[in-house]
């Protein structure tokens, strides 16, 4: 008796760890890219840069701006070399995020240095500009909200990190 | 009702009952999935455009910000979107409707005033139709100045679920009927050996013992059918033995009357003129009765044992006097056979209760059966002792004669049994032998060994 009752637990307690206990995610939020076998030599540094970003997640490409496969070479911390500015949508917890990272290469190795939560659909506008002149380019990022216009982050390189200067709606018309 | 219908029933109801708390679990995870998720979304897509708001549109006015909030939210839901003021006025209705309508009222707007995310599931004041409203406030400056407020039907959800059910309710019920098709297959394999055992006992009760039960399967079934398979042998066997019996008892009593017939034949026609003959003749009838009279009494003992009807007159009885008595009583017939008789008692035997008589008669039919099988020059024991682990007196007789075979062994105590049709007697001795050993609260234990010679054990409490 006392047996079946160890056997009972034991294979509960398996099913419970196989299955989870939470609600099983929504088919949509099932579709991923197969995991990357080998890079391809196109563009390496956007194939690592983006390797580098949480599983799951989806790099979106701007619909304006100079960012083509999604990843924006920019010196914004005015060193001399160019950073690499990506802007992803992360699934957590079956909830989609929009965020933007900021990438440096450290010793040959990218790394990310900083990450901002984003705002909307997706992104519009990804690009650089010095907006207070103060001789370092500064980092726009306009997010997306359907018909309902768009907003815009300006952050510039302060104390060793990128801080959010201005938030700015602006409609479609705006070039 | 029968045992087959009832073994489909229980099938059939502890499948049901599977099937269904399955089917209740899973329909109430599918129930709960779909709302859950529907809700989810509605509550993600508020939060979206709740932030957005926040971070770019509050410092314009919200009157005039409403229209294109409600463009930019509306373009991504499918669901009916409202933007509301902080009094709970409808600014914008992505139904072009209901415009200037207050609806402060409801349970999810409510929830919202205070800040938090407003949830209300119930139905649509005018259709009727069920619907799920989600509230969320929109903040600038730290004050809330309206809200947007999702509405989906949820009459696709209602449909979805209803449509998952009959699904599963589908399946559960093709899954009970095959269990009872299965069911039935099964059930036949047990009913049909019991159908064949409740033939074959019927006819049994008949009479009929010439039936045999064949063994279907290695279940209690097939030990049962085995059982009575044995128990119809044993009675066969029996039925042959009294029929075995009936004619050497006959033959028994036969031979003794023919003799006595014989004699008092002669004896008339003699007339009494030769008086050797007839001293001769009366001496002969009267042994052959002596015969007659034992065998009969024989007869009559062990009926009454079988009855139940001997009753036992114990009394104290030195074991060790009532050997020495019967092996002097004996002593005559064994040196006319040429077979020595060894008594050898030791001096610590106790008193034990016993029916003197009854002792007697064993411990002769022992001896005699010993005398009867044992070859001259063989030695026939007989010796008691005391075993006061066991606390029990035995006594035993032990010859060099012919022995028993194993198979006999095991028929030796049963009635009418004869190891041999040549040899007189009615095969009643042990049978009842060992019935009087059984009524002391004894025990009888042979050991045997073909050409080599016969042990008997009497176990006597003491």
């Amino acid at each position: 008796m006392f047996r079946k009752l160890i056997w009972t637990g034991m294979i509960l307690t398996i099913l419970l760890w196989t299955s989870g206990c939470g609600i099983p995610p929504v088919p949509i939020d099932l579709i991923k890219p197969p995991s990357l076998q080998k890079n391809t030599e196109l563009n390496q540094h956007s194939t690592t840069i983006i390797s580098l970003l949480p599983d799951g997640s989806r790099v979106l490409i701007p619909e304006r701006g100079i960012a083509d496969s999604g990843v924006l070479f920019s010196d914004v911390d005015g060193d001399g070399i160019d950073e690499a500015v990506v802007v992803y949508e992360e699934s957590i917890f079956h909830e989609r995020i929009l965020k933007a990272a900021l990438l440096k290469q450290l010793d040959e190795e990218w790394r990310i240095i900083w990450n901002a939560e984003g705002f909307g659909y997706g992104i519009d506008y990804m690009g650089v500009t010095d907006v207070n002149s103060d001789g370092i380019q500064d980092l726009l990022l306009g997010w997306s909200f359907g018909a309902g216009g768009n907003g815009m982050d300006i952050y510039g390189w302060i104390n060793d990190t990128l801080q959010l200067l201005d938030t700015k709606e602006y409609d479609d018309e705006w070039k | 009702m029968g045992i087959q219908k009832r073994l489909l029933g229980s099938y059939v109801i502890v499948s049901l009952i599977t099937i269904a708390i399955l089917e209740i679990i899973l329909i109430a995870f599918v129930n709960y999935y779909y709302y859950h998720n529907v809700e989810r979304i509605l509550i993600n897509q508020a939060e979206l455009s709740a932030s957005f708001f926040q971070q770019y549109f509050d410092e314009v006015d919200f009157k005039e910000q409403s229209a294109r909030l409600l463009k930019g939210v509306s373009e991504n839901s499918a669901a009916q979107v409202q933007i509301i003021d902080a009094t709970g006025q409808i600014l914008q209705d992505s139904m072009g409707y209901q415009s200037g309508e207050n609806i402060v009222d409801f349970q999810d707007v409510q929830e919202a005033k205070d800040g938090n995310i407003g949830i209300w599931r119930g139905s649509d004041p005018s259709s009727d139709e069920a619907i799920l409203a989600v509230s969320y406030p929109l903040q600038a400056n730290e004050t809330i100045v309206g809200f947007v407020r999702f509405v989906t039907s949820l009459t696709g959800t209602q449909a979805a679920i209803r449509q998952i059910t009959t699904i599963f309710i589908t399946i559960g019920l093709f899954v009970l009927a095959i269990v009872a098709v299965l069911s039935v297959l099964v059930s036949r394999t047990i009913t049909s050996s019991i159908k064949e055992l409740k033939l074959a006992a019927g006819k049994m009760a008949e009479g009929d013992f010439n039936v045999t039960i064949k063994q279907r399967y290695k279940d209690e079934l097939g030990t049962l059918s085995d059982t009575l398979n044995m128990m119809a042998a044993k009675i066969r066997r029996d039925e042959q033995l009294k029929n075995d019996f009936i004619s050497s008892v006959s033959h028994e009593l036969r031979t003794p009357l023919t003799s006595i017939k014989g004699w008092a034949v002669t004896l008339q026609s003699s007339e009494g003129d030769d008086q050797q003959l007839l001293r001769d003749g009366l001496e002969i009838i009267e042994t052959e009765s002596d015969r007659l009279t034992s065998l009969v009494d024989e007869l009559l003992d062990l009926s009454k044992l079988d009855n139940g009807q001997i009753i036992l007159s114990c009394a104290p009885l030195a074991v060790g006097e009532l050997l020495q008595h019967i092996g002097k009583q004996l002593t005559p017939r064994a040196d006319r056979q040429h077979i020595s008789l060894n008594v050898r008692i030791p001096d610590n035997l106790p008193i034990i209760l016993a029916d003197e008589n009854r002792m007697k008669q064993v411990l002769i039919n022992l001896i005699d059966n010993a005398l009867k099988f044992t070859e001259p020059d063989g030695v026939i024991s007989m010796y008691a002792y005391l075993d006061s682990r066991q606390r029990k007196v035995i006594i035993t007789v032990e010859d060099t004669g012919v022995g028993i075979s194993e198979q006999d062994l095991n028929s030796v105590f049963r009635k009418f049994y004869k190891g041999s049709d040549n040899t007189a007697g009615s095969g009643l001795g042990l049978s009842i032998s060992k019935q009087i050993m059984e009524l002391h609260g004894g025990e009888l234990r042979i050991h045997s060994q073909l050409g080599k010679g016969t042990k008997i054990e009497m176990y006597l409490p003491q």
